[in-house]
C-alpha cells in the first residue's frame, strides 16, 4: 500500500507540472489552431537559458533565472511567430495546416542541432532550488522537485484567474471561439496569435527550467517531454485548459503507476512512456476530442 | 504520359546493370596523401634484428607512417571518452613525432569517429585501410562497435591494438591481428564482484542501462556473485536517457538492499543518483551506491552536488597512489594541453598508441605480419604500467585459463576507488581495493 | 506547342540519361567507401521520394515512414535469426508486413487531419520504436541485430550492392512515376485539393488514401530490407523521430510535389553530409534552417524549380490552370467499384 501511495503521490507531483508545459501547448492550439512540433525543445532552451544565467551570474536568485528564461524564450517564440507562423493567418501560405505541422516540426530539429552545435553534448545542471528531500509522510521528495512542483501550480492559477479575469484573457478566448466574431468586435487575431504563442512557449521554457535542478539538461532533453504534452492535450482536449490540467495529472500517475506495476519489473522503466502514448493512440482514435475538447471545426 | 516504349528502355538498362553488377571489378584506388611533415631530425638507430619479410605487394615509398584511431566522437556514442582518447592519441603521436617519428619517418594519424555505431565503426576502418592505407590501427571504447572492427582488420590482416572495449569475444576471438590492453568484461566484474564479497553485502540490487555493454555487464554480475555465494540479486533495467527513476527507485525502497548499483552510462549516472539520494535511499548507512565509471568526470559533481559523497565504482585506469615516473609526466603533459585531467580511457589510449608505434619500430618495418609479430615479444612501460601479452601464437592460451587471454595484457589496471569527500577528483579519491594496492579503507559508510 | 513538348520531353530524357549513365559508372572510378556512400544515398532516395508520393500527392503528411522502414528491416532480421529464412525471401516478407501495417495505419488515419495524423502516426512510431527496445531479448535492442549479407559471406565487394540499391530505387522510381502520372495519381491530387468535390464526383477517397499508404509503406520496407542486408547490423536507433525529420526536410528541400526532386533531395543531402564531415552538428543546423526557409519561401523546394526551368516541365502543382479536381470533374470518373 505504501508503495502504490508513494507512486501516486510522485504521479501527481510530477503531473502538475507536465500540465503547465501542456497548457502552453493547448493555448496555442486553442488560439493558433497550430500543434506546436518544437515545444519540447523550448521547455529546452528555458533549462538553458536558466542554466547559463545562474552561472553568469552568479548571485542571481534562482526563482528570478527562471522567470528571465521564460522571458527570453517568449521573445524567441514572438520572433518565430512573427515570420513565420503569421504569414499563415494571412492568407499567405498555401495549405496552412500541413505547413504548420512541418514548420514547427522543422524549428524543432532546427533548435535541437543548434542547441547541441552551440551547447555542446554535455550535460550540465543549474544550482538547486533548495537542497535536500522533503518527507511527505506517504513519500520523500526532493525539495527541487516539490518547489518546481508547488511552483506550476501556483502559475496554473494564476493563469486561470488570467484566461477568466482579465479582458486579454477574454480576448483570448473569442479569438478561440470564432476568430472572425471576434475581429468584428475590435480584437486583433493576429496579435492575440502572437500573445498565445509567446505565453505558451514561455511556459514550457519555465516548465524546463524549474525541472532542470532535478534532470539536468542536454540537447535532446525536451524529445521526451514534447511528446508527453502531445499526449496530454489530446487526452485533457484540445484547446481546453482544464483539460490540460486534468490530462497532466492523470499522465502523471500513469507514467507513475504503469512503471511501477509492470508485469515484468525488470523492464517496467523502458516502457514508462509507452504508456502514455498508447492511451494517446486509443483516445485518437476512438475519442478524438477527449476530455473537455470541442468537436472539430 | 508514360509509353511502354519508356518502359521497355529502362527494363533494357536494367538488365545492362544487373550484368554490370556481376562482371565489374573492385577497382582500389590508392590515395596518395600529402605529406605533413618530411624534416627528419636525427637518425633512428635500427634495432639489430631487421625483419625481412618478402612483400606480397609492391607498396610505394611513403614518407610518413600512417596509423589509425577509432573512437566515439559524438552521441550516440560515449563522445567523453572517445575525445579524451582522441587528445591523448594526438599527444602521443606529437612526442613521438618531435622525437624523431618511427623508422626515420614522421608518423600521421588519422582519427575515425565511430559515433558509437557499429556499422560507422565498420565503415571507418574500412575507409582508414582501404582508402588511407594506414598500416595500424589504435583505440575504440565500445564493445559493440569494436567487435565489428576487428572483423574488418581480420579481413586485411591490419594490426589493432584495442584501448578500451571489454567484451571478451574482442580477443577470445583469437585472431592474430587484435590485441587488447583493456579489461575484459569478466575480469572487469570480478574486482567489483570479489569487492561485494569482501565487504559482505548480502542483497544487491542493480540498474542497468539497456545496451549491449548493461547486458553483458549485468549477466557477468549475477553469474559471479552466484558463484561466490551471493544469491539475492536483482536486476532492473532503464534506457540511458530515463529522465525519471523514481517508480522503480520507490520498488526498490520497499525492501532496500545493501548495495544499489545505478549502471547508467551518461547523464543518467547523475540523474540516478541524484533521485536515489533525494529519496533518502542511497547513499545511506543501509545501502551503499555503486556507480559507473562516468562518475570520474568533471561534471559527476556539478550533477550530483553532494550526493556524489560516499559513492564508489570501478576505474579502470591508474589510481595516483600507483603512477610511476611516466604517469606523473603524462597527465601534467595532458593538463597543459587540453586544460583537464585526463581519465582511464586517455590513459589507455595513450599506450594503446605507443605500443602499437614502438612495435613498428621493434619490426623495422611497416609490414603487418612483422608488426603482429613485434607486439607479441613487446615489453613496454607506458604510463599504466608494464605491459607485454602473454598468449601469443608461440604460447597459445592453455586450456585452464579463459580465451579471452588470447593476446591481452594480463594486468590491466582496474580498481574500485571511492569518494570520500564531496568534490573530490577521482585522482584524489583513496583506492578501496584490490586490497593489496589499496591506500584507504576498504569501505567508509555515511 | 507540339514541337516544345516533344523537345522538352526528349531533353528530360536526355538529362534523365546522363545522370544514369554517371550512376552507372561511378564504381569505376569510385573508391569504397564513396560507394558506400551512395547506397546509403540511394537508400534515403528511396524513402524520400515515397514519403513525397505520400505527403505531396496524396496530402498524408505521415512521421510513420521510418516506421514502415524499420518494420520491412527487422522482419528479414527476425526471421532470417530465428527461422533461418533467407536474405530475399525475407525481404519480401519485410514488404509485405510493412504493406499490412500501412494498410491498419492508412485506414485508421483517413478521417484525421494534418496535425492529427502527425501526432498519431509519431506515436504508432514511438511505439514501436519503445517495443523493439524494450524487447531486447528477442530484438538484440540496442547491442544491434545481426543480419545476414544479401550476397552472402563471400562476396565482399561493394560494387554488386551498389548497383542493387540503385536498381531498386529505379524500379521503385517508375513504379511510382506510373502510378503518379496515371489515374489513380489523378484522383489522389484531386483527393488532395478537394476531398469532398472528388469524392462526390464518385472517385473512392477511402480505397486511394489507403491505397497510396500500402503503397509507399511497402517501399520503406523494401528499402528497410536492403539496408538490412546491406548494412548487416541494424538497432531501434535507425527508426528514431530525427531520422524521420531527415527524411522530410530531403523531401521538402529537393521538392515535395516531384518523385525526382525528392529523390534527388535525398541523394544530395546525404552525400553532402558525409562531404561536410568536419562541421560536425553544424551539418545538420544548416540543412534545419533550409527546411524552415524552403517551407516559408520555397513550398515547391529548392530543386524542382531548377528541374523545372532547366527541362520545362508543367508549371507548379499548385497553380495549374485547371486543378485536377476540375480534371476529374470533366473526366467519367465513376469508380470500377
Amino acid at each position: 500500500m505504501d508503495y502504490l501511495l508513494a507512486l501516486a503521490a510522485t504521479g501527481v507531483i510530477m503531473g502538475i507540472i507536465y500540465a503547465l508545459m501542456a497548457m502552453g501547448l493547448t493555448l496555442i492550439f486553442s488560439i493558433l489552431n497550430v500543434i506546436n512540433f518544437a515545444h519540447g525543445e523550448f521547455y529546452m532552451l528555458g533549462g538553458y537559458f536558466s542554466y547559463f544565467l545562474l552561472t553568469l551570474f552568479t548571485g542571481l536568485n534562482p526563482f528570478v533565472a527562471v522567470f528571465l528564461s521564460g522571458l527570453l524564450v517568449s521573445v524567441i517564440g514572438l520572433i518565430f511567430e512573427f515570420f513565420f507562423l503569421r504569414p499563415m493567418h494571412l492568407g499567405r501560405i498555401e495549405r496552412p495546416p500541413e505547413y504548420a505541422v512541418l514548420i514547427t516540426f522543422g524549428l524543432s530539429f532546427f533548435l535541437q542541432n543548434l542547441a547541441l552545435a552551440v551547447f555542446g553534448p554535455y550535460p550540465h545542471r543549474p544550482t538547486s532550488f533548495f537542497s535536500g528531500a522533503v518527507d511527505l509522510g506517504v513519500v520523500r521528495v526532493s525539495t527541487d522537485r516539490l518547489t518546481a512542483s508547488v511552483l506550476s501550480l501556483i502559475l496554473l492559477g494564476l493563469l486561470l484567474l488570467l484566461i477568466n479575469k482579465t479582458w486579454i484573457g477574454k480576448a483570448l478566448q473569442a479569438v478561440s471561439q470564432n476568430k472572425d466574431a471576434a475581429a468584428v468586435v475590435g480584437i486583433n487575431p493576429l496579435r492575440m496569435n502572437t500573445i498565445a504563442f509567446s505565453l505558451g512557449v514561455g511556459l514550457a521554457a519555465i516548465a524546463g527550467a524549474l525541472l532542470a535542478p532535478s534532470f539536468s539538461i542536454m540537447p535532446d532533453v525536451g524529445a521526451v517531454p514534447s511528446i508527453r504534452s502531445y499526449v496530454i492535450i489530446v487526452l485533457g482536449g484540445m484547446g481546453s485548459i482544464p483539460g490540460s490540467i486534468l490530462g497532466g495529472v492523470l499522465i502523471g500517475l500513469v507514467e507513475s503507476l504503469g512503471a511501477g506495476y509492470f508485469p515484468d519489473p525488470s523492464r517496467g522503466l523502458t516502457y514508462k512512456t509507452s504508456f502514455g502514448l498508447i492511451i494517446f493512440a486509443l483516445v485518437l482514435l476512438f475519442r478524438p476530442r477527449g476530455f473537455f475538447g470541442r468537436k472539430e471545426r | 504520359m508514360f509509353r511502354k516504349k519508356n518502359l521497355m528502355g529502362l527494363l533494357a538498362l536494367l538488365l545492362v546493370m544487373t550484368v554490370l553488377a556481376g562482371c565489374a571489378p573492385e577497382v582500389v584506388t590508392e590515395t596518395v596523401r600529402e605529406t605533413v611533415e618530411v624534416t627528419v631530425k636525427e637518425t633512428v638507430v635500427v634495432k639489430e634484428e631487421v625483419v625481412v619479410t618478402p612483400e606480397e605487394e609492391a607498396m610505394p615509398e611513403a614518407d610518413t607512417i600512417l596509423i589509425g584511431a577509432v573512437g566515439p566522437l559524438s552521441a550516440p556514442g560515449s563522445f567523453q571518452a572517445g575525445t579524451e582518447m582522441r587528445n591523448a592519441t594526438e599527444m602521443a603521436v606529437d612526442e613521438i613525432n618531435d622525437a624523431g617519428g618511427i623508422l626515420g619517418k614522421q608518423v600521421e594519424l588519422i582519427f575515425g569517429d565511430t559515433e558509437g555505431l557499429p556499422e560507422r565503426g565498420t565503415a571507418v576502418v574500412e575507409r582508414l585501410i582501404t582508402q588511407n592505407n594506414v598500416v595500424g590501427l589504435t583505440g575504440e571504447y565500445h564493445s559493440g562497435v569494436g567487435l565489428t572492427e576487428i572483423e574488418v582488420a581480420h579481413k586485411y590482416g591490419v594490426p589493432f591494438v584495442q584501448a578500451e572495449t571489454w567484451a571478451d569475444e574482442i580477443t577470445s576471438s583469437g585472431y592474430p591481428e587484435i590485441f587488447r590492453i583493456a579489461p575484459s568484461i569478466d575480469f572487469y566484474s570480478s574486482i567489483a564482484t570479489n569487492y561485494i564479497a569482501e565487504v559482505g553485502w548480502e542483497k544487491i540490487v542493480f540498474v542497468v542501462e539497456n545496451s549491449d555493454y548493461g547486458h553483458l555487464q549485468s549477466e557477468s554480475w549475477v553469474a559471479q556473485l552466484e558463484a561466490l555465494g551471493i544469491t539475492d540479486v536483482e536486476v532492473f533495467f532503464a534506457d540511458a536517457d530515463t529522465e525519471d527513476f523514481t517508480p522503480i527507485l520507490q520498488r526498490i525502497m520497499q525492501d532496500p538492499p545493501d548495495m544499489l548499483a545505478g549502471v547508467i552510462t551518461g547523464i543518467g549516472n547523475s540523474r540516478m543518483l541524484r533521485q536515489a539520494c533525494d529519496l533518502g535511499l542511497a547513499p545511506t548507512a543501509e545501502t551503499a551506491y555503486y556507480a559507473s565509471v562516468d562518475s570520474q568526470y568533471p561534471e559527476f559533481w556539478e550533477n550530483v552536488g553532494d550526493c556524489g559523497q560516499y559513492v564508489f565504482f570501478t576505474y579502470v585506469g591508474l589510481p595516483e597512489s600507483l603512477w610511476n615516473e611516466k604517469t606523473g609526466g603524462f597527465i601534467a603533459a595532458y593538463e597543459e594541453r587540453y586544460k583537464q585531467a585526463p581519465g582511464g580511457s586517455a590513459m589507455a589510449a595513450y599506450d594503446g598508441t605507443y605500443l602499437l608505434l614502438n612495435a613498428i619500430e621493434d619490426a623495422g618495418s611497416t609490414d603487418s605480419q612483422a608488426i603482429i609479430d613485434a607486439l607479441e615479444t613487446i615489453k613496454y612501460t607506458g604510463v599504466m604500467g608494464d605491459f607485454w601479452f602473454e598468449y601469443t601464437a608461440d604460447n597459445p592460451v592453455p586450456a585452464s585459463e579463459p580465451a579471452w587471454m588470447w593476446h591481452q595484457w594480463p594486468t590491466p589496471n582496474t580498481y574500485i576507488i571511492q569518494y570520500t569527500e564531496v568534490d573530490q577528483s577521482a585522482g584524489d579519491a583513496p583506492v578501496v581495493y584490490p586490497t593489496e594496492r589499496a591506500n584507504g579503507d576498504l569501505y567508509t559508510s555515511p | 506547342m507540339k514541337a516544345k513538348d516533344n523537345f522538352s520531353l526528349s531533353l528530360q530524357w536526355i538529362l534523365g540519361g546522363i545522370l544514369l549513365v554517371i550512376a552507372l559508372l561511378v564504381p569505376l572510378f569510385a573508391q569504397t567507401y564513396w560507394l558506400h556512400v551512395l547506397i546509403i544515398a540511394y537508400f534515403y532516395a528511396l524513402l524520400a521520394s515515397s514519403w513525397s508520393l505520400l505527403a505531396g500527392y496524396a496530402g498524408q503528411f505521415s512521421f510513420g515512414h521510418m516506421a514502415f522502414m524499420a518494420i520491412g528491416a527487422y522482419t528479414t532480421g527476425l526471421l532470417g535469426r530465428y527461422f533461418g529464412i533467407g536474405p530475399f525471401l525475407g525481404i519480401i516478407f519485410g514488404t509485405l508486413m510493412a504493406g499490412l501495417m500501412g494498410l491498419a495505419i492508412g485506414a485508421l488515419v483517413l478521417r484525421f487531419k494534418a496535425s492529427y495524423l502527425a501526432l498519431f502516426t509519431i506515436a504508432f512510431s514511438e511505439i514501436l520504436r519503445m517495443i523493439l527496445n524494450g524487447e531486447s531479448d528477442i530484438t538484440r535492442g540496442d547491442q544491434g541485430l545481426s543480419i545476414v549479407p544479401l550476397l552472402g559471406e563471400e562476396i565482399i565487394s561493394r560494387v554488386p550492392y551498389y548497383y542493387i540499391m540503385l536498381a531498386v530505387l529505379l524500379v521503385c522510381m517508375v513504379l511510382m512515376y506510373w502510378l503518379a502520372n496515371s489515374r489513380v495519381g489523378l484522383f489522389l491530387r484531386a483527393i488532395r485539393e478537394d476531398e469532398e468535390a472528388a469524392a462526390a464526383r464518385g472517385v473512392n477517397v477511402v480505397r486511394y488514401k489507403v491505397l497510396t499508404f500500402v503503397v509507399t509503406s511497402m517501399i520503406a520496407g523494401l528499402a528497410g530490407g536492403f539496408f538490412a542486408h546491406y548494412i548487416t547490423l541494424i538497432t531501434p536507433n535507425i527508426m528514431i523521430i530525427p531520422q524521420m525529420g531527415l527524411v522530410i526536410a530531403m523531401a521538402i528541400v529537393g521538392g515535395v510535389e516531384s518523385l525526382f526532386a525528392a529523390a534527388m533531395g535525398g541523394i544530395i543531402i546525404q552525400v553532402s553530409l558525409e562531404v561536410l564531415r568536419e562541421f560536425g552538428a553544424w551539418r545538420l543546423v544548416i540543412f534545419g534552417a533550409l527546411l524552415i526557409i524552403t517551407l516559408r519561401f520555397a513550398r515547391d523546394g529548392l530543386i524542382a524549380p531548377i528541374m523545372q526551368k532547366v527541362m520545362g516541365t508543367a508549371p507548379k502543382a499548385e497553380l495549374r490552370t485547371q486543378t485536377d479536381a476540375q480534371k476529374v470533374a470533366k473526366e467519367d470518373v465513376l469508380d470500377e467499384s
